[in-house]
C-alpha cells in the first residue's frame, strides 16, 4: 500500500511539476533573449566546451595517447565506444569527456583540453543523479573543489587499486582508506560489516542523513542483525532482547554501540 | 638497430644536403619578424603535434629556443642567422626526399609566405623570447548575513558568515629560457582557514619537483539529530564544531624518454579540532526508559607522515610498475557521553559525563607490483601483486564525572594501555584485455586475496577488574570478473559482465573479565563461507545520431553460511556467546537502468533516466538459551529487510535562444526500507522521498558581459516511523540555494563578477532548530596579466 502511495505521488508530482518547471524555464529564457539578437559566443562557459576548438575524433587522440587508447575498451566508460567516426566524437569518444581537441592537438598544452580531474562538471554532465547527491546536506566536498571524481574513480580503468574494470581490479575500499584511517584501521573487535564494504552503510556522494548514511534509523542495522526466534514476538540481537531498545535511538547513537566501525575494548562496540 | 637507423638517416641526409638546390628556397622576408605573433602560431599548427613535449618524433622538441636549435636524432635543425643552411628550412620546403615536414596528412604544410617568414626569423637570429609569464589573480570580498542556525549553514555550504576578504585564486605560469615550466598556485581565505600555496617546476622530458601547503576547515552541526517533541534548547552545543585539516607535501619525478619514470612524494597531514557527533543521554519518560540523542563533539588530533615511491619502466611492449607507500601516524580522540537522570531543563548540567580518551599509533605499508604486456595490438595481459601490512598500538581510558556534584572525585572506568592490532594482506591478480576485432572487446581477470588480522588488549574493567580481549580473523577469497562489449550490430552496443566471488573466513573472539562477582566473558569461533554472484547486461542503441537509448540490468546475490564450532560463555555453557546467532545471511537484489537522450535539435538536448534498486535481506538464526527467562529458543528464518528505491532524472542543456545557455537537472528518489516481519514490534519502515532540482542559466548580453543564475533545491520527506513515545526518526527538510550575478570584462585583462546569493533551510523535523535564511553578496575580480 505504501509503495502504491509512493507511485501515485510520484506520477502526480511528475504530471504537475515537470511541465510547470519547463514552461517557467522557457518563459524566462524567452523574456531574457528578446532584448537582443546579436549572438556572440561567450568566453565564460563551463566544460567540456572549449572556445574555438572543434572535434577531431579518437584517432587523433590515439596518436599520442596510444596506451591509454588501447586499454580504454576494457574500462567502464569503454562500453560507450561506438566507432572512430567523427560524428560520435562528442558522444562516445575521448572528447565527450575532455572536450573538443583541435586546439590541444595543435598546441599539445594541457590548458587547451578539459581535464575532468580538475573539473568535476565534466563528469557530472552525464552523472546527473550523482550531481544531485553532491548537493545534499551531507556530502563529500566535490562541488566545493576540495575533492575531484578521480580521487576515488579511475575513468580509464587502468589502476590496479582503484574501482575499475578492464586491466585493473580492485582492493575493496582502498580509496576510502586513504583518508578515513580511523574507521578503516583494524580493531580488536571489528564490525563485520566492514568486510562488506563502506558503501553497505554509506552513500559516498551524499545523503540527507548524517555521516552520509543510506538510512537514518536502525532499519539499516536490522538488515543483518534482526534476530527473531521461532515463535517469538521479540527482536533479539546477539541473544539479547532489543525490542524496547529499538525505540530508544539508533544503534550507533543511543549509547550502546557508539564505535560502530570497531572497538579495541568492547565486543559490543560500546566505545 | 633503433640507434643505428637515425644515424644512418642522418648520414644519408647529411650527404644529400650537400647536394641540395637551395636556389629553390623562397626568399626570406626582410622586415622584422615577430616570433610570438608570426612564428609560434605556425609551429603550434604544423609542428607541435609531433615535436611537442609528449613523445617527440626523432626526439626533437620545439618547445624552447635551445631545444629547437639543438635538434634531435637527426642533428642540428636550425642554424641561427643562416636559414639557407638550416635543415628545418629544407624540410619544410620539401627539398629533402622522404623528409617532408610536416608529413602529409599529419598537419597543414607551410605555404611559401610562411616559409619566407621562418627564413626571415632564422636570419634575424631566431629570436625566441622567453615564454610569457601569465599571472591570474582573483581577489574576493564576501559578506554573508545569517538569520538562524549559522552552524547548519556552514556545515551545508562550507563557508562562513560575516565579512570575508581574500584571494580566491592565484595562478602564475611561465617558461624559463631552458624550457622549464614554472607554475605557482595559491588561495587565501583566512576566515575559513582556506590556504593553498603550490609551486611546481617541470622540465619536459626530464622530470618535475613540486611542493606545497594546503589547509581548510570543515564545519559540523551544533545540535542533536532527532528531536521531534523534545525541548530543543538544552540540546544545542551553542558553538560550531570545526576541524582544521592541513597538508604539506613535497614530490618529485624523473622521466626518461617516456620509457621509464620515477616519482617520489612525502606528505605530512594533520587534523585538529572537534568533530560533531551524536551521543546519548537517558531520559526517563512515563512508563519506560527512552533515550534522546544529544549533541556532542569528538576532539581529535591526528598526524600522519606518508612516503610514496612509484617507479615504472618499459622494455619493449612490457611495462613494469611498482608502487610503495609507507605511513606512520598517530591519533587521539576524546569524546563525551552525557547523561541526565531527569528530562533536562534549559541550563541544567548533565548528571554525569563519561569521557572516553582513545589514542592510537600505527605503521602501515603497502607495495604493488604490476607487469603489463601488449602481446599483440589487440591483446593486453597484466599480472599484479599487492602486499599490505598494518601494525597498531593504542590505549583507552574512561572516566565518569559529575558536573552537579563538583566535590565528588571522578570515577575510573575501563582502562587499557596495551592494545595491539596487526594485519597482513596479499592480493594477486591476472587480467587480460582482448580486442580481436574492432567491434568486440573482452576483458577479464582473476584475483586472489589472503588476509590475517589479529588483535589483543588487556587492562582493568571499571578500574579494578583485570580483563583481556583477543581476536583473530583469517580470510581468503578468490574473485573472477568477465566483461564483454560488442558493437558489431548496426547502431547498437551490447554489453554483458559477470563477477563471481568466493570467500572463506575463520573468525575468533574471546573476552575474559575477572570481576568481584566472578569471571565473565565469552569465547566464539565462526567459520564463514560466502559466495557472491553478480551479472549485468546492457545495451546502447542509437538508430541515428539524434537518438540514444540505453538500458541495463544488474542482478546480485550474496550468501554467507556461518558455523560456530565454539560458542560458549566462561561457564562453558554452549550457545551462550554473544555475537554467534546467525547461521545464514543473504542479500539478493537487482538494478534496472533505462535512459534516453535526444539530440535531434542541437540547441536543446534533453535526457531522461530511470533507475530502480531493489534488495531483499534474509537471515537464519541459531538456537539459543534466553538468559532472561532461561527458555531455549529455536532458530528461525526471516526476511530481515527489504529495500526499494526509484531514481528519476531529467536534464537538458539548452541554447534555444541566441543569448541564453541553460542546463537543468531534475531528480526524484523514493525509498522504502523496512524489517518486514518485525514491523509490529520493532521499527516502522523507513520511507520517504527526495526531490532535487539544479538549474544554471547564462544570459550573454555581449561578448564582455553575461548574467548568471543558478538555483539548487531539494526537499526531503521521510515519515516519522517510530512507535508512540519513542524517538522519532523522520525527516522533513527543504533547502534552497539561489545565486544570481553579472560578469563583466573590464578592458582586456579583467573580469568582474558580482553575485547575490540567497540560501534557506527549513527543517520542521528538527523543531526548526536547523532553520536559517542567509543573504550573500560576493565580488571577485579576476585579473589576467602577461
Amino acid at each position: 500500500m505504501k509503495a502504491c502511495d509512493h507511485r501515485l505521488r510520484l506520477v502526480m508530482a511528475w504530471v504537475l511539476n515537470l511541465p510547470a518547471l519547463l514552461c517557467l524555464s522557457l518563459l524566462c529564457a524567452i523574456l531574457i533573449s528578446c532584448t537582443t539578437t546579436n549572438y556572440s559566443p561567450s568566453t565564460l562557459v563551463s566544460p567540456p566546451e572549449i572556445i574555438g576548438a572543434t572535434f577531431v575524433g579518437n584517432k587523433a587522440c590515439a596518436d599520442c595517447h596510444d596506451k591509454l587508447n588501447s586499454e580504454f575498451h576494457g574500462s567502464p566508460h569503454g562500453r560507450f565506444y561506438r566507432s572512430d567516426e567523427l560524428q560520435w566524437a562528442s558522444l562516445a569518444g575521448c572528447e565527450s569527456c575532455h572536450g573538443p581537441g583541435s586546439k590541444h592537438v595543435k598546441s599539445g598544452l594541457a590548458i587547451d583540453i578539459v581535464n575532468p580531474k580538475k573539473e568535476p562538471q565534466a563528469c557530472l554532465k552525464c552523472h546527473v543523479s550523482t550531481h544531485r547527491e553532491f548537493s545534499l546536506p551531507h556530502h563529500h566536498r566535490v562541488l566545493e573543489g576540495r575533492m575531484t571524481c578521480t580521487d576515488c574513480h579511475e575513468p580509464h580503468g587502468q589502476n590496479i587499486h582503484q574501482i575499475s574494470g578492464g586491466l585493473g581490479m580492485q582492493s575493496r575500499d582502498a580509496v576510502c582508506v586513504r583518508c578515513h584511517k580511523e574507521q578503516t584501521s583494524p580493531h580488536v573487535f571489528q564490525h563485520e560489516a566492514m568486510r562488506e564494504g563502506c558503501t553497505t552503510c554509506h552513500n559516498p556522494h551524499g545523503s540527507v542523513n548524517r555521516g552520509m548514511l543510506v538510512q537514518r534509523d536502525a532499519n539499516l542495522c536490522l538488515r543483518c542483525h534482526a534476530q527473531i526466534q521461532n515463535g517469538s514476538d521479540r527482536v533479539y540481537i546477539g541473544k539479547m532482547d532489543h525490542t524496547g531498545l529499538l525505540r530508544s535511538g539508533t544503534c550507533w547513537s543511543s549509547g550502546c554501540h557508539s564505535s560502530v566501525h570497531g572497538s579495541n575494548f568492547s565486543p559490543r562496540l560500546l566505545y | 638497430m633503433r640507434i643505428l637507423l637515425p644515424i644512418l638517416i642522418c648520414i644519408t641526409t647529411g650527404f644529400s644536403q650537400e647536394n641540395l638546390d637551395v636556389n629553390q628556397l623562397v626568399r626570406p622576408v626582410e622586415r622584422h619578424v615577430d616570433f610570438v605573433t608570426e612564428i609560434e602560431p605556425l609551429f603550434n599548427r604544423s609542428c607541435m603535434k609531433c615535436h611537442g613535449d609528449k613523445n617527440p618524433k626523432s626526439n626533437y622538441r620545439m618547445t624552447s629556443r635551445k631545444l629547437a636549435l639543438e635538434g634531435g636524432e637527426l642533428g642540428v635543425a636550425i642554424i641561427s642567422g643562416n636559414s639557407e643552411k638550416s635543415p628545418l628550412v629544407h624540410y619544410i620546403s620539401h627539398l629533402v626526399e622522404d623528409m617532408d615536414m610536416p608529413p602529409e596528412g599529419k598537419a597543414p604544410t607551410l605555404n611559401q609566405k610562411e616559409v619566407a617568414l621562418v627564413r626571415g626569423w632564422i636570419d634575424q637570429g631566431a629570436v625566441w623570447p622567453n615564454h610569457k609569464t601569465k599571472i591570474m589573480i582573483a581577489p574576493l570580498i564576501r559578506w554573508i548575513e545569517i538569520d538562524g542556525n549559522s552552524a547548519a549553514f556552514k556545515q551545508h555550504w562550507g563557508i562562513t558568515d560575516g565579512f570575508t576578504a581574500g584571494i580566491e585564486k592565484l595562478a602564475v605560469t611561465g617558461k624559463t629560457s631552458s624550457g622549464s615550466l614554472v607554475e605557482l598556485n595559491g588561495r587565501y581565505i583566512d576566515s575559513e582557514k582556506d590556504h593553498l600555496t603550490q609551486l611546481r617546476i617541470e622540465k619536459p622530458g626530464l622530470g618535475y619537483i613540486e611542493t606545497g601547503y594546503e589547509s581548510w576547515r570543515e564545519f559540523g552541526l551544533a545540535n542533536g539529530g532527532f528531536m521531534v517533541g523534545a525541548k530543543s534548547t538544552p540540546f544545542s552545543l551553542n558553538k560550531s564544531p570545526q576541524v582544521d585539516l592541513k597538508r604539506f607535501w613535497f614530490s618529485g619525478g624523473l622521466l626518461k624518454k617516456d620509457s621509464s619514470g620515477l616519482n617520489f612524494s612525502y606528505d605530512r597531514l594533520w587534523r585538529d579540532g572537534q568533530l560533531a557527533t551524536q551521543q546519548w543521554g537517558t531520559v526517563p519518560l512515563a512508563d519506560f526508559e527512552t533515550r534522546a540523542i544529544y549533541p556532542s563533539v569528538n576532539s581529535v588530533e591526528d598526524a600522519l607522515h606518508r612516503i610514496s615511491l612509484d617507479a615504472w619502466h618499459e622494455i619493449g611492449e612490457t611495462k613494469i610498475e611498482d608502487s610503495l607507500s609507507i605511513e606512520i601516524g598517530d591519533s587521539s580522540s576524546i569524546r563525551n557521553h552525557v547523561d541526565y537522570f531527569n528530562f533536562p531543563e534549559e541550563g541544567n548540567l548533565p548528571d554525569y559525563i563519561s569521557q572516553i580518551d582513545n589514542s592510537q599509533d600505527f605503521k602501515r605499508g603497502a607495495n604493488s607490483l604490476r607487469f603489463t604486456r601488449r602481446l599483440r595490438d589487440w591483446w593486453h595481459v597484466s599480472l599484479g601483486h599487492h602486499f599490505a601490512k598494518f601494525d597498531g598500538g593504542g590505549s583507552l581510558n574512561v572516566i565518569s564525572m559529575f558536573p552537579n556534584n563538583p566535590g565528588e572525585a571522578p570515577w575510573q572506568g575501563d582502562r587499557s594501555n596495551s592494545i595491539r592490532t596487526k594485519q597482513r594482506s596479499h592480493f594477486i591478480n591476472a587480467t587480460t584485455l582482448i580486442n580481436p576485432v574492432k567491434s568486440l572487446s573482452f576483458s577479464g581477470g582473476v584475483q586472489g586475496e589472503s588476509s590475517r588480522q589479529q588483535g589483543i588488549a588487556s587492562g582493568l574493567s571499571l578500574g579494578t577488574s583485570p580483563l583481556r580481549f583477543a581476536s583473530g580473523l583469517d580470510t581468503s577469497s578468490i574473485e573472477a570478473n568477465v566483461h564483454i562489449s560488442y558493437s558489431g550490430i548496426k547502431n547498437t552496443v551490447l554489453t554483458a559482465g559477470t563477477r563471481l566471488r568466493s570467500e572463506q573466513s575463520d573468525h575468533r573472539e574471546e573476552s575474559h573479565i575477572d570481576n568481584d562477582w566472578g569471571a565473565d566473558g565469552f569465547m566464539r569461533e565462526t567459520d564463514e563461507n560466502g559466495r557472491l554472484v553478480q551479472n549485468r547486461f546492457g545495451f546502447i542503441w542509437s538508430p541515428n545520431i539524434k537518438w540514444l537509448f540505453r538500458g541495463g540490468y544488474r542482478w546480485r546475490n550474496s550468501e554467507s553460511r556461518f558455523k560456530h564450532p565454539i560458542d560458549v560463555d566462561l561457564f562453558n555453557k554452549q550457545n551462550s556467546g554473544y555475537p554467534a546467532f546467525i547461521n545464514f545471511r543473504q542479500d539478493r537484489g537487482d538494478v534496472v537502468d533505462l535512459g534516453l537522450t535526444w539530440r535531434g535539435y542541437s540547441k536543446w538536448i534533453p535526457s531522461l533516466r530511470w533507475e530502480q534498486y531493489s534488495t531483499d535481506y534474509k537471515l537464519s538464526t541459531s538456537n539459543f538459551d534466553d538468559a532472561r527467562d532461561e527458555l531455549s529458543r529455536s532458530g528461525d528464518r526471516l526476511l530481515s529487510g527489504k529495500h526499494k528505491s526509484d531514481v528519476f532524472s531529467f536534464s537538458y542543456k539548452s541554447s534555444l535562444f541566441p543569448k541564453v545557455v541553460m542546463s537543468t537537472s531534475l531528480g526524484y528518489t523514493d525509498t522504502w526500507s523496512g524489517t518486514i516481519e518485525n514491523k509490529q514490534i520493532g521499527l516502522q519502515p523507513y520511507a520517504g522521498d527526495v526531490w532535487f532540482y539544479v538549474d544554471q542559466l547564462n544570459y550573454i548580453i555581449n561578448p564582455d558581459t553575461d548574467i548568471t543564475l543558478s538555483w539548487s533545491y531539494h526537499h526531503a520527506s521521510y515519515e516519522n516511523p517510530n512507535l508512540p513515545q519513542a524517538i522519532a526518526y523522520g525527516l522533513e527538510a527543504e533547502r534552497h540555494g539561489v545565486k544570481c550575478g553579472v560578469r563583466h570584462r573590464v578592458g582586456q585583462k579583467a573580469v568582474l563578477n558580482l553575485e547575490y546569493g540567497w540560501f534557506s533551510n527549513n527543517e520542521p523535523s528538527s523543531n526548526s532548530i536547523n532553520n536559517y535564511k542567509a543573504h550573500m553578496i560576493l565580488a571577485t575580480l579576476r585579473v589576467d596579466l602577461d
